[in-house]
């Protein structure tokens, strides 16, 4: 019987940033690969995420007098993993959005395919199967995500502060990352960081540039065809702060931030099929000199190995 | 191994690097404001039940964070009407709808306030003035 490695790999995190509205800049979605299995090379899956914010914007006529925005984004993500070869492996993802959102009462919904990425990764410290005790993964590459969404430029809604919405952000960005797991027979440890650099999109905007890092912690528990990975940990984001026109360097001191959400979940695999389910809660955040305030974050995970 | 340890923090400093954000430091002046009234014109007249369309265009030499429009009545100091839209731009086409429902003639100031992101705590403001009779 084949076992689940738990030198299983946490990639990356990158960041899907649907446009920062007059007060956001906070990543209006996040996602996280999680663990991944290495006892098949290769995965294809769908994740479905949940995000959202409240906010609210001081009045231009009177300041103490606050106008109240949200939004929430669901995201349906097709994604999979690829090997070149036994150190290089390649992963896509390709998103929809569905995205719907209030700014002083004005609704706007939108959906659409987004942003496509893809990422490579090398391991530059592969685990040895034959250790019985400790085992090591480090990972580290990059990638890009190309303005596949659709992304309208500044319209009369995006210049009164409701761009959020869009499915694409219309840049192309790109991401570097490293990954280290360390296990000691049924525990370890996962730390992560990955780091996005932003280019300014086609209507003069560019998104902050973003950092993400997280600490997981996880137990590995197998019965049979069975496996089940429970862990929980902290995520930590930073974003930058936009540029509502990056040529003209003028700054939205109105978004960017960071906030740390304490995380908990659930991996299970059986067989071929995996599944996952993690829930963030934020602990503390400070987005968009505090008049944003981002809800917990659900997200969920099928995958088919093979 | 070694030379991999070395270059973290070259990577670290070149994100750090990459991390400083340059921003727009023009001051802030209020006479570089420009707002051409498209309607209502200077000495309109209106009467009541017409809608007064607003619709000016608005632009400055830097970032304007904000526009609003108010309705003054200049004999009793009313605000009959205010509105507002944020923008990122430096150029905006600023338009509104008031129906006059006043009973008495009187003279109407129409303000525009630009409130520009170098100094947002005091807008510019043009103004026009327009009858309103019954």
């Amino acid at each position: 019987m084949r076992s689940i490695s738990l030198m299983a790999m946490l990639v990356m995190s990158i960041s899907y940033s649907a446009q920062a509205c007059d007060l956001c800049g906070c990543s209006a979605s996040n996602q996280y690969l999680g663990i991944l299995p290495q006892f098949y090379r290769q995965f294809v899956g769908i994740q479905y995420q949940y995000t959202g914010f409240t906010a609210k914007q001081p009045s231009l006529l009177d300041p103490a007098d606050k106008e109240t925005a949200y939004e929430y984004n669901n995201t349906l993500q097709l994604w999979g993993r690829y090997h070149v070869s036994n150190r290089v492996q390649l992963f896509a993802f390709v998103p929809y959005h569905i995205n719907n959102g209030s700014d002083a009462g004005t609704r706007i919904n939108t959906n659409g395919i987004g942003d496509i990425s893809v990422l490579g990764n090398v391991a530059i410290i592969q685990d040895d199967s034959t250790l019985k005790t400790w085992h090591h993964t480090l990972l580290a590459g990059g990638g890009v995500k190309a303005p596949t969404g659709q992304y309208t430029g500044i319209t009369t809604l995006d210049e009164q502060g409701l761009p959020n919405v869009q499915a694409g952000t219309g840049s192309w960005d790109f991401i570097v990352n490293a990954n280290y797991t360390v296990r000691r027979r049924q525990v370890g440890i996962n730390a992560d960081a990955s780091y996005t650099m932003t280019t300014a999109n086609t209507a003069g905007y560019k998104y902050g540039n973003r950092l993400n890092a997280s600490v997981l912690g996880f137990y590995w528990w197998q019965k049979n065809s069975l496996s089940l990975l429970p862990q929980a940990g902290v995520r930590y984001e930073y974003s930058l702060h936009d540029y509502d026109n990056f040529e003209k360097k003028w700054l939205n001191e109105n978004s960017g931030g960071n906030i740390i959400f304490a995380t908990a979940g659930v991996q299970a695999y059986f067989k071929r099929i995996g599944g996952k389910v993690m829930y963030n809660v934020p602990v503390s955040q400070h987005y968009a000199s505090n008049n944003v305030t981002v809800q917990p974050r659900l997200e969920t995970s099928l995958l088919f190995l093979f | 191994m070694n030379l991999r340890y070395k270059n973290w923090p070259v990577f670290a400093i070149l994100l750090f690097a990459m991390s400083c954000q340059k921003k727009d430091n023009s001051p802030a002046d209020a006479s570089k404001v420009t707002v051409v009234f498209a309607s209502p014109v200077e000495a309109q007249t209106v009467h009541k039940g017409d809608t007064v369309n607003i619709l000016a265009d608005v632009s400055y030499y830097a970032e304007m964070s904000g526009i609003a429009v108010e309705i003054t009545d200049t004999a009793t100091g009313n605000q009959l009407y205010e509105d507002n839209a944020d923008t990122h731009s430096d150029h905006f086409t600023f338009q509104r709808q008031w129906i006059d429902g006043l009973n008495d003639s009187t003279m109407l100031q129409v303000k525009i306030l630009v409130f520009m992101t170098n100094n947002t705590t005091v807008p510019a403001e043009r103004s026009i003035y327009i009858k309103s009779l019954p």
